[in-house]
């Protein structure tokens, strides 16, 4: 009954901190410009926006059932005040929340970050009751044991490593993506083995440490346990800064002030729960005396490391513990197969796995025994240097493998990337050991950093401006049709993948138009890759500088030509975009993530019957069909199959090039197709499995570069101009492109150095002209969400990466048939490609007035 | 429950020593030895030379074997140097690697119009134009392999400077 109760008070306690822990994850993401420009407003998760709806009766809920679990103790005189305290705050942020709805924040505020703070709070609050409230120990804690301590720490690792060695070749199987040949998953698996070893003999050390520390105290075995809470808190803070927030760009003082602050709510909770476990176990031994005489599992007092473990497993039934580890492990495995589509750059994979650790250090420390002696032998200690020697010398080896076994297809770099592709914890141990970088590799990743998600700089907007006067021409402008695909891939349309055979209507439109084949995005993600279209250039790394308007070479074409806007209402266009008196806003009052492509282009088909004499009519739309957020929740229609292609995706896929043929249909009944300029791109691609890699997050890979380009220009104009299909292009070309189209030439002959290769240009020109730079240039691009910058040159057959989030760089040789190889590079083009993404970073810097930061 | 007997604190705090010492040298040597070694490269930048400097093109085109630009770089210095045997050659060369390139073809034709094969560029061109519609270049060509003139050295529009 005890222990029955103490863990539904365990329950409770997690289902309370689970609330105020996302509770303060929501207002972070609302405080950080990226994630609330990219996530809550276009409200891409269902589940955070039902949160923040929800916000108020949700914690009503939380409310009572941590109120269920205080009434016993609140007539305990020392808990009294701190259990009526804390209801009486719990009722009056309920008020203030009912006042100021969580989903009603104003994003980008310091309200946001007191907030997410603040939300840490009550947890902490409610461990100073548990602690206050329960009965202390009866025996004091011992220290904790160096033999048995050592014993769980490596048997852990020997775990840990095997639970996802054995399911990655089943995971490479399955999920394609990776060539991984034999010798390059042996490899995988020996240095897995090697890390997951160092990694765990590295918590050993701590654990060592910490004790040796609280050995110099009164009370060793209570020393020991408050420094495991420290380093508990301090570890839960590191992993949030690390793991968590890096990733989705927020850094700096606020991720440090939430990160400590969760990890101190977070470590106190724990600690409340192992309090009531311990009582719970107490009370069992109470009203059982004899089972301090029986066999081991009561016997003796705890150690302070099992008292910290408790919420896992304290001594006891060894079925018990066995049951637990093996359902820790289907459960994760379960886990990574769900969320593996929607995960950002393996962030929840890493966490899933890091809970993996927790819990079998845990239940492996329960089923371990006390071996006779004191402390450590000296063994522990040569073992423990063995090993991180051993890991030493591994890093020197490495490298030189090739030569060493005389492989020269074995790449050691690239055969461990693919490994830790589907093997998150050896992800996490290589993260561990190998992370951070020396000399000028850590200086320019700093440089990365520092020039990317630029927040808390005021920066004023330049003028783009491709003419520096308008021509008057007489005739009338052609439509302009924009489509921008979101997330559309290349190689998912005939007219660029011949094996396509479900895109019908768009190969025919091609049939007609210019195919730009190697037309790439310079941003890999919507936030940059939107409003560089309509800048026609690469833009400050920033969301956003307000007015945008001076920057918006697009608009600033189509008002002075006289257009008529028809534009889809999101999260982008509203605040970019000035909407002028008649401009005729398309999906009105739906979701943004709902928006899709045959919705909108009825609406457009039923509107263009009034529309069509008037002016010309400027439309765009960017439909979210193929967003991974829809994808990854899409199946494969019945009947249909799309072999070599990921179904969800090319059904879709289908779909749009239904309804792309019957409004070109449309037009072309109601004449205006021969008249009309009509773009078919998309933002960005997106990654469909490329090793393990779905959506579109912080990185910039070929596959989530790479756009189509198709444009449809009036014969008129089309016959007085010449295009370079071959060449690679950008989508931040189009609006100069439509600037030439309409008579408005660039201004010629001036060239602006660097800034040049910043800036979009015409993909249509007089037939004479020299088109040649753009084959011998190499282009910067960039991640629109992190500090991710790359190179791309050799006429887009050559990608540089360099990962300013994980401090590592990326080579790809990239075929025109979209087949990407990954190569090495010498020090000569690292250090050329380096130099190449500083000149241009600067040039964007000093363009916009700012002083690139070092 | 009685309370443990714990031994005496020990006079020397080997387990804090040993633990401390042991993390310490590992995260210093591991941080030591920054990124790992690579193949070196010769000491030649390969996007800034002379124009025309055919040592230094060679010299690269063997470091990077598969540069396109590089293999243009040189057929133009050939080309310059009316050494179209190995103009050709090379722009063939570049063409087995991105038979996309208009600007090769152009170049190609030109050569092979030079050395007689007026069909040979007529081919050329029109593959050009496959890939850059209206190019007046490769339409310049066809007129020129149509009439029988033989073209310049290397195709309009060749940039004369080497820097990338």
């Amino acid at each position: 009954m005890a222990s029955g109760r103490s863990v539904l008070i365990a329950l409770a306690r997690v289902i309370n901190t689970t609330f105020f822990f996302a509770t303060s994850v929501y207002c972070l993401l609302t405080y950080n410009a990226f994630t609330y420009e990219q996530f809550i407003k276009p409200n891409v998760s269902a589940a955070l926006t039902a949160f923040a709806v929800w916000h108020g009766d949700l914690h009503w809920l939380v409310l009572s059932t941590t109120a269920l679990t205080l009434a016993p103790f609140l007539e305990r005189p020392r808990a009294r005040w701190i259990g009526w305290s804390y209801l009486a705050a719990s009722v009056a942020f309920s008020a203030w929340m009912f006042m100021h709805p969580l989903w009603l924040q104003t994003g980008m505020s310091r309200a946001n970050l007191i907030l997410a703070v603040v939300a840490t709070l009550p947890p902490i609050w409610l461990a100073a009751f548990d602690h206050v409230a329960l009965e202390p120990p009866a025996a004091a804690l011992a220290p904790m044991n160096g033999g048995r301590t050592w014993r769980s720490c490596w048997i852990a690792a020997v775990f840990a490593f095997a639970v996802y060695a054995v399911a990655a070749p089943l995971r490479l199987r399955l999920t394609g993506g990776i060539a991984l040949p034999f010798d390059s998953l042996l490899l995988g698996w020996t240095v897995s083995a090697l890390a997951h070893l160092t990694a765990f003999t590295l918590v050993f050390l701590v654990l060592m440490a910490v004790s040796g520390l609280a050995g110099r105290t009164l009370s060793p075995g209570r020393t020991e346990y408050w420094l495991l809470y420290a380093m508990s808190a301090a570890a839960i803070a590191l992993t949030l800064i690390r793991v968590m927030l890096a990733p989705i760009a927020i850094r700096g003082p606020a991720a440090w002030i939430v990160s400590v602050a969760t990890g101190v709510a977070l470590a106190s909770t724990w600690s409340g729960i192992a309090r009531h476990r311990l009582a719970g176990r107490a009370i069992r031994l109470k009203a059982d005396p004899t089972l301090e005489k029986g066999p081991y599992p009561f016997f003796g007092p705890l150690s302070a490391l099992e008292a910290w473990l408790a919420p896992i497993a304290v001594r006891g039934s060894r079925i018990a513990c066995a049951i637990g580890l093996a359902a820790a492990t289907v459960a994760v495995h379960l886990l990574i197969s769900r969320i593996a589509m929607f995960d950002w750059e393996f962030m929840l994979q890493k966490l899933a796995t890091l809970g993996l650790w927790l819990v079998a250090v845990g239940f492996i420390h329960a089923l371990t025994r006390d071996p006779r002696g004191p402390g450590p032998r000296r063994a522990l200690w040569i073992a423990s240097a063995a090993v991180l020697a051993l890991f030493a010398v591994e890093q020197v080896v490495l490298p030189r493998l090739p030569a060493l076994v005389r492989s020269a297809r074995l790449n050691p770099e690239f055969a461990l990337d693919g490994y830790a592709s589907v093997d998150p914890s050896f992800r996490i141990a290589r993260d561990m050991l190998v992370s951070g970088t020396t000399g000028d590799a850590a200086e320019f990743y700093s440089y990365l950093r520092a020039n990317a998600t630029i927040e808390g700089t005021r920066i004023d907007p330049v003028d783009i401006d491709f003419v520096r006067a308008w021509t008057h021409a007489t005739e009338r402008p052609p439509n302009i049709f924009l489509f921008i695909i979101d997330s559309l891939r290349r190689d998912y349309v005939s007219s660029y993948n011949n094996a396509v055979s479900f895109t019908p209507a768009i190969r025919a439109f091609a049939d007609d138009s210019l195919v730009f084949r190697r037309a790439f995005s310079r941003y890999a993600g919507t936030g940059l890759s939107v409003p560089a279209i309509w800048a026609g250039s690469m833009i400050i790394h920033k969301q956003y500088v307000a007015p945008f308007g001076p920057m918006n070479a697009l608009e600033k074409l189509v008002t002075a030509k006289g257009y008529r806007q028809v534009i889809t209402e999101d999260h982008i266009t509203d605040e970019l975009f000035s909407p002028s008196i008649d401009t005729i806003g398309l999906d009105h009052n739906v979701t943004e993530m709902l928006h899709t492509f045959c919705r909108t282009m009825a609406e457009l088909a039923q509107n263009l019957p009034k529309l069509g004499n008037g002016p010309p009519l400027f439309v765009l739309t960017r439909p979210l069909d193929l967003h991974i957020g829809n994808i990854a929740s899409a199946t494969t229609p019945p009947g249909e199959s799309y072999p070599g292609f990921y179904g969800p995706y090319a059904a879709r896929v289908r779909r749009i090039d239904a309804c792309f043929g019957e409004f070109v249909e449309t037009l072309k009944r109601m004449k205006l197709y021969d008249n009309s300029i009509i773009v078919l791109t998309s933002d960005h691609g997106d990654s469909l499995g490329e090793g393990q890699r779905w959506g579109h997050g912080f990185t910039a890979f070929p596959e989530v570069l790479r756009v189509p380009l198709i444009i449809h220009v009036p014969a008129a104009l089309g016959a007085r101009m010449s295009a370079d299909l071959a060449r690679v292009s950008f989508s931040t070309d189009i609006t100069p492109t439509l600037y030439a189209l309409l008579g408005e030439t660039p201004s010629a002959g001036e060239s602006r150095g660097t800034r040049d290769l910043l800036m979009g240009s015409p993909l249509m020109v007089d037939p004479s002209a020299d088109r040649s730079s753009r084959r011998r240039e190499s282009y910067l691009i960039a991640s629109s969400y992190g500090p991710v910058f790359g190179l791309l040159g050799r006429n887009g057959r050559r990608l540089y990466l360099a990962d300013g989030v994980e401090s590592r760089e990326y080579a790809y040789d990239m075929s025109p048939d979209g087949t990407d190889v990954r190569v090495g590079m010498t020090d000569a083009e690292r250090d050329g490609s380096r130099r190449a993404i500083r000149e241009q970073i600067g040039e964007l810097a000093a363009w916009y007035g700012l002083t690139p930061e070092r | 429950m009685t309370s443990p007997a714990y031994p005496a604190r020990p006079a020397f705090p080997a387990q804090l020593i040993w633990s401390t010492i042991l993390l310490v040298l590992f995260f210093t040597i591991i941080r030591t030895l920054g990124e790992r070694t690579r193949p070196a490269a010769a000491a030649l930048d390969c996007d800034h030379f002379v124009a025309g400097d055919t040592p230094a093109l060679e010299r690269c085109l063997e470091l990077r074997p598969d540069d396109v630009q590089l293999m243009t770089e040189l057929g133009d210095a050939y080309a310059h140097a009316a050494q179209w045997d190995r103009a050709e050659a090379v722009y063939r060369r570049a063409l087995s690697i991105d038979a996309e390139d208009g600007d090769v073809r152009v170049r190609l034709g030109g050569v092979l119009l030079q050395r007689g094969d007026a069909a040979g560029a007529r081919r050329e061109a029109t593959a050009a134009l496959d890939v850059q519609p209206g190019r007046a270049a490769a339409i310049d060509l066809i007129d020129r392999a149509s009439a029988g003139a033989p073209g310049s050295a290397a195709a309009p529009g060749i940039s004369a400077g080497g820097a990338r």
